[in-house]
């Protein structure tokens, strides 16, 4: 499966980095495979695309069955976040659609956002500092 | 078999245009201007149901609206243009504004024409379509 992945437990962080060229089985695989861990469920998650060269693509409906799988996995006690990284441009429009599709999808209970940069992901996926000030208090 | 609609010549297959556009006005505007030419024409108010409406129907040709709902213009050719069986079909882009960054953009992922709305809207737009799908 060219999806390596790592799990930040101080973090609670599902890292994911998919390499070469992607397809629909590989991402329906990696799903299975790490979100079917009830210990993962409540986890964030980082996709960070930047080493894909090309995702086999043939209809929408790859894109929709993989956002209703994952969103069917979603814990529903805690909303999670998801974020996409990618810079290019055809990667980043079917991590829109992604979103699109999961948005409307039943159970789905993780916010989804799209960011060309890691910084911008890993940012977004902290949580605010006020909130982290208030804990420590 | 039904008789070809007006506007096509016996043995002469109809056209189907696909036009992605949120506004019902142009929308209403533009299937009177092609539906009497004999063109039949699908409609799908956002990006994402036009990347499906595309890959569902196949059409002739795509008019698509730069600026849409839940995916943009340019992403949704982007993705129509990545699917292999759906290359090929044409697309013409719509905008409000000649923007040269976004036709220059437009034209990298494979927008072969653009029209301006105000074209759309007096009629002269609807002949460029036409010969597009008649040249």
């Amino acid at each position: 499966m060219p999806i390596d992945y790592e799990i930040d437990r101080r973090r609670r962080v599902v890292r994911a980095t998919p390499r070469g060229t992607l397809t629909h089985q590989d991402m329906i695989e990696y799903q299975k495979t790490v979100w079917s861990r009830p210990s993962l469920r409540n986890y964030d998650e980082l996709i960070d695309m930047s080493d894909v060269a090309g995702i086999e693509f043939e209809s929408p409906q790859d894109v929709m069955q993989l956002a209703e799988l994952s969103a069917g996995m979603d814990d529903p006690r805690r909303r999670t976040k998801l974020a996409i990284v990618a810079s290019d441009k055809l990667h980043h429009a079917l991590g829109r659609m992604y979103r699109a599709y999961r948005d409307q999808s039943p159970g789905a209970n993780r916010q989804v956002e799209v960011f060309r940069s890691a910084e911008e992901a890993l940012q977004w996926l902290r949580p605010p500092k006020a909130s982290r000030t208030a804990k420590r208090k | 078999m039904a008789p070809a609609p007006e506007g096509i010549a016996d043995g002469e297959a109809e056209m189907n245009v696909l036009l992605i556009d949120g506004d019902d006005d142009l929308v209403r505007r533009l299937r009177h201007l092609l539906e009497p030419q004999g063109v039949r024409v699908i409609v799908a108010a956002d990006g994402l149901t036009g990347v499906e409406a595309a890959h569902a129907e196949r059409p002739d040709l795509i008019l698509i609206d730069s600026d849409l709902a839940r995916l943009s213009g340019l992403e949704a050719v982007r993705i129509i243009k990545a699917v292999r069986s759906l290359a090929e079909i044409p697309v013409v882009m719509m905008t409000a504004a000649a923007d040269p960054e976004t036709i220059k953009e437009a034209v990298d992922v494979g927008v072969v024409d653009f029209l301006l709305k105000p074209s759309l809207r007096d009629g002269s737009g609807a002949e460029r379509i036409l010969k597009r799908l008649r040249p």
